[in-house]
């Protein structure tokens, strides 16, 4: 549908100005935290919209140090990247199953574990949080780290089935001859080709993990992921912007480094598996 | 080297019967074609000989050994895929090797074993590439090195040149051929090709519908066909069939033309309906009794003309000329040598 | 060869049952057994003290004539009626990228930003931005409009609701419409524009019904967000408030099982959620098998 005639690319250059201010509308709450993160606060009061004048960063070094916001970090930390790596094991083992090999009612537990996705948190909130004080896994990191496995399962088994049935029948086939069990085939051949399709996962579920908010608020009770732990943050210090907005941005820093580092990759992975489903 | 026997093997899929009672005995050294339409099995087959399918019943046995129960890698058997298999994260030594890095082998066995591969295949300077650097002739040939490699008792072949490019096919056929000499391994090949059967071909195993047809040399195929299938499979291009009806008890009348077949061991019964068989290569010289055919195309190659017309105004017929320069319109003389003639009955099994 | 009835040999059975089994265990404890568990404890007053006796069909019977659930289903109607819009605005920004419009990749990139900020994070900063004497009405009062207390007023909160939550997601629906654009065969498209198609005609003739599967994989993705992702979001930026006016099921689901003390009846208001969720899994089932084969 290229645009050739004068009139369209004047039509395009029209069109790009709203999308300017929505790019802009898009960035401004980056601006904001960042901005009013460097004020302190009584620079905020005096002049709550400009840009900051002589920047500091002692909101951030007291938004470190208050309120356990350095434990909860360390707890997002440790909670994401676990729940990522039994994620990707999980999920690459069960997609091999699913995509490669051949068993009765296979297509009935591909449909039960999609269907799984259709129950969210909030539909079993009660009997899950009963669950969890049963297994003995109540405020246990671990236990948060099973919660997210159970809950970001289906997706992430969905799209290694995808990726793996992708990959040609004859590849599996080729390495059985060869003498590899299905463990092997599992570790020699489907594993080193479904890098790409690894790291798109582990992109995602570090998104999903590091931004939860119920599971988290559900199972750690004494502990606190810090996205729980912003939440508190808001209510005490609504009246000091910078420092909430410190918080804000320490807590929302991680993955946005991220984003910017993979922003490509995340796209070719979203655009493969949009294209597949 | 090893002999390999197949037991009245039998593959349902679900209700389906796609192979019906396959018994076959193939000696050491052999190198068997199977051969066949597509969906006659011979994939199937293959694949349950490798242990890629279950089998539903029947066995089968590698070096005398029962091996219908294990896993491919339990076998001795090495396969060769249509489309290469070759991983494409490995490199070429390292796809070649793989199989003995499974195995447990140290790294200087292996290195020693792929190159003395790589040197009967010619491919020695390939072997620190990626499969996506390579051309497809020389891909087909890595994945046939992976399978010396293994130095397996039986070799298997799944159409391996069906990717290949004309030229490629026709060259990377006759070093196929040279491999069997230089190994002698039993070998077992798939393709839908009849050329690449009759030119490999210790015997030709033709399949359809799930069941054996035939097993012969491929000389025994051409001159001596026990159905009117394999004859008409067989030979390229395809042998003509007419109706034709039994003058006497070894007479046909076929065109208003009646031919005399001695050589019949069967009596016919005497207006009994049955088919006539005649390859188009028979269909020139000065044999038999003749009818006159007008010319309705010629496929002029040089050498040979393919010379289509009708019999008797009804009847297709493709006639071989050799050193000729028919011309549409023509007649033609169109002799039918007793001793080329192919009697089938209404089922299609072959009258002797 | 059917796919039912192609089955592997033993080994490949057993490999697979132990390759599936972390992720069916797991799914099947803290899932399948809680959805049942919490179908029967919808039909008992359970509390948090561990009591429970049974009342039939009363949690059900109470949530209907229940004003504040009655509230919530309404927001979640007003809410899923913006769905289209939700679908339709990324599918435009996506087709004016993918034709090229003037700083293309960087808004793409740009889009999809608010998306990686969690729900709690996007709340935070829209409750200083949305205040009464906050940078929007600052921002608008320069072009003279009178300021609005966005997120206090009953009239106003929901919709602000609605729009934080549309810019926080239409970025990822902008990249899936973008990788959906590529399956648009590029010739049909030519042979209109040779036939004098206009740009919104080649648009609304071949491009969108080419990208219907998209489409409604999106709307699919999008309402499943709305009934379940937003729960961060109404927590931090209204607290379900003012009153009920941003009270959505999820939300309340949580609020009675913790602060109301009232798990048994939020059981039962989560049986209607569940309801609700089916309703969509089943339009994604049938859309699934109409347009791909698994």
């Amino acid at each position: 549908m290229a645009v050739n005639s004068k009139k369209e690319r004047r039509g395009m250059w029209a069109a790009a100005v709203p999308m300017f201010l929505l790019a802009l509308t898009c960035l401004y709450p980056i601006y904001f935290a960042l901005n009013n993160a460097l004020k302190d606060n009584r620079g905020y009061i005096l002049d709550r919209f400009g840009m900051v004048s002589d920047p500091n960063f002692e909101n951030f070094v007291t938004a470190w140090g208050r309120a356990r916001f350095s434990e909860y970090f360390m707890n997002s930390v440790i909670t994401t990247v676990g729940a990522v790596f039994v994620l990707l094991l999980v999920s690459s083992m069960a997609g091999f199953a699913l995509a490669v090999l051949r068993f009765p009612h296979r297509k009935l537990v591909f449909v039960l574990i999609l269907g799984a996705l259709m129950i969210p948190v909030q539909v079993i909130l009660v009997p899950f949080y009963q669950t969890i004080i049963a297994t003995g896994l109540l405020n246990t990191r671990t236990g948060l780290i099973i919660s997210y496995t159970a809950f970001f399962l289906p997706f992430s088994i969905y799209l290694m089935t995808a990726f793996y049935a992708g990959i040609p029948r004859d590849l599996t086939e080729a390495a059985r001859i060869d003498g590899a069990r299905f463990f092997q085939v599992w570790w020699y051949v489907m594993l080193p080709m479904g890098k790409p399709a690894l790291l798109t996962l582990g992109i995602l579920n570090t998104l999903y993990c590091w931004n939860d908010v119920l599971i988290s608020l559900l199972v750690l009770q004494n502990e606190r992921t810090l996205m729980v732990g912003i939440t508190a943050l808001r209510g005490e210090y609504t009246t000091n912007v910078p420092l909430l907005a410190a918080g804000i941005v320490l807590a929302a820093a991680p993955i946005v480094i991220i984003y910017l580092l993979f922003q490509r990759h995340i796209v070719a992975g979203i655009a493969a598996g949009a294209v597949k489903g | 080297m090893s002999n390999l026997t197949l037991k009245n093997l039998k593959k349902s899929y679900g209700a389906v019967e796609v192979i019906k009672g396959v018994d076959l005995a193939i000696t050491p050294g052999e190198f068997v074609v199977f051969v066949g339409p597509s969906g006659c099995g011979k994939s199937t087959l293959l694949r349950m000989i490798a242990g890629l399918e279950v089998v539903t019943s029947g066995t089968i046995e590698i070096a005398d050994r029962d091996v219908t129960q294990l896993e491919p890698y339990d076998r001795g058997i090495a396969m060769v895929f249509q489309s290469y298999a070759l991983y494409p994260h490995m490199t070429v030594a390292e796809n070649m090797g793989f199989a003995l890095r499974l195995a447990g082998h140290a790294k200087p066995e292996r290195r020693k074993a792929v190159e003395e591969a790589a040197r009967i295949l010619q491919i020695g300077h390939l072997l620190d590439r990626k499969p996506a650097q390579l051309s497809g002739g020389q891909r087909q040939r890595v994945a046939i090195g992976r399978s010396i490699v293994r130095q397996p008792d039986v070799f298997l072949f799944d159409e391996p040149l069906s990717n290949l490019d004309a030229e490629l096919r026709v060259q990377t056929r006759i070093e196929i051929a040279r491999l069997h000499q230089t190994l002698d391994t039993t070998m077992i090949y798939v393709t839908h090709d009849q050329t690449e059967a009759m030119t490999l071909a210790d015997r030709i195993v033709v399949l359809r519908g799930g069941i054996i047809e035939q097993v012969g040399a491929p000389t025994d195929l051409y001159d001596d066909p026990d159905n009117a299938f394999v004859a008409g499979f067989i030979g390229s291009p395809a042998m003509n069939f007419l109706p034709c009806v039994a003058a006497s008890a070894n007479e046909v009348t076929v065109a208003g033309l009646t031919i005399a077949l001695p050589q019949l061991q069967t009596q016919l019964r005497q207006g009994e309906s049955m088919k006539m068989g005649i390859r188009p290569e028979h269909l020139n010289g000065t044999n038999g009794p003749s009818v006159a055919m007008k010319i309705d195309v010629v496929e002029q190659l040089g050498a040979t003309a393919f010379v289509h017309g009708m019999l008797g105004g009804d009847l297709p017929l493709l006639v071989e000329a050799r050193a000729m320069r028919p011309k549409a319109g023509d007649m033609i003389n169109v002799p039918f040598d007793p001793q080329h003639v192919f009697l089938f009955d209404a089922n299609g099994d072959r009258i002797r | 060869m059917s796919d039912a009835t192609n089955i592997g040999s033993k080994a490949e059975k057993r490999i697979a049952v132990l390759f599936l089994a972390p992720a069916l265990l797991l799914l099947i404890i803290f899932r399948l057994i809680p959805l049942g568990w919490g179908f029967g404890m919808s039909f008992t007053d359970a509390n948090n003290a561990g009591t429970a006796r049974w009342v039939g069909a009363d949690n059900y019977l109470r949530a209907v004539n229940d004003p504040t659930f009655q509230d919530s289903v309404a927001n979640t109607v007003i809410l899923l009626a913006t769905m289209p819009m939700m679908v339709m605005l990324p599918m435009l920004l996506a087709i004016l990228i993918h034709q090229g419009v003037p700083g293309g990749k960087f808004f793409r990139a740009v889009y999809f930003l608010p998306a990686v900020l969690s729900s709690v994070i996007v709340g935070a900063i829209f409750n200083v931005v949305l205040r009464y004497d906050g940078s929007l009405n600052e921002f608008l009062a320069v072009f003279g409009f009178d300021a609005v207390d966005w997120l206090g007023s009953s009239s106003t909160a929901l919709g602000a609701l609605i729009a934080v939550q549309l810019w926080s997601t239409f970025g990822m629906s902008v990249l899936i419409f973008m990788a959906g654009l590529t399956t648009v065969p590029e010739d049909i498209i030519e042979a209109a524009r040779i036939d004098g198609a206009r740009f919104w005609q080649r648009l609304w003739f071949i491009v969108i019904p080419s990208l219907r599967p998209i489409i409604e994989f999106v709307a699919v993705v999008t309402t499943v967000g709305l009934l379940t992702n937003m729960f961060g979001l109404v927590y931090v930026l209204t607290g379900g408030g003012p009153g009920t006016a941003t009270t959505l099921p999820e939300f309340l689901i949580w609020l009675e099982q913790g602060k109301l003390n009232r798990p048994g009846y939020a059981a039962a208001l989560s049986m209607f959620l569940f309801v609700m969720m089916a309703g969509v899994a089943y339009a994604q089932i049938r859309i699934m098998k109409r347009n791909a084969e698994v």
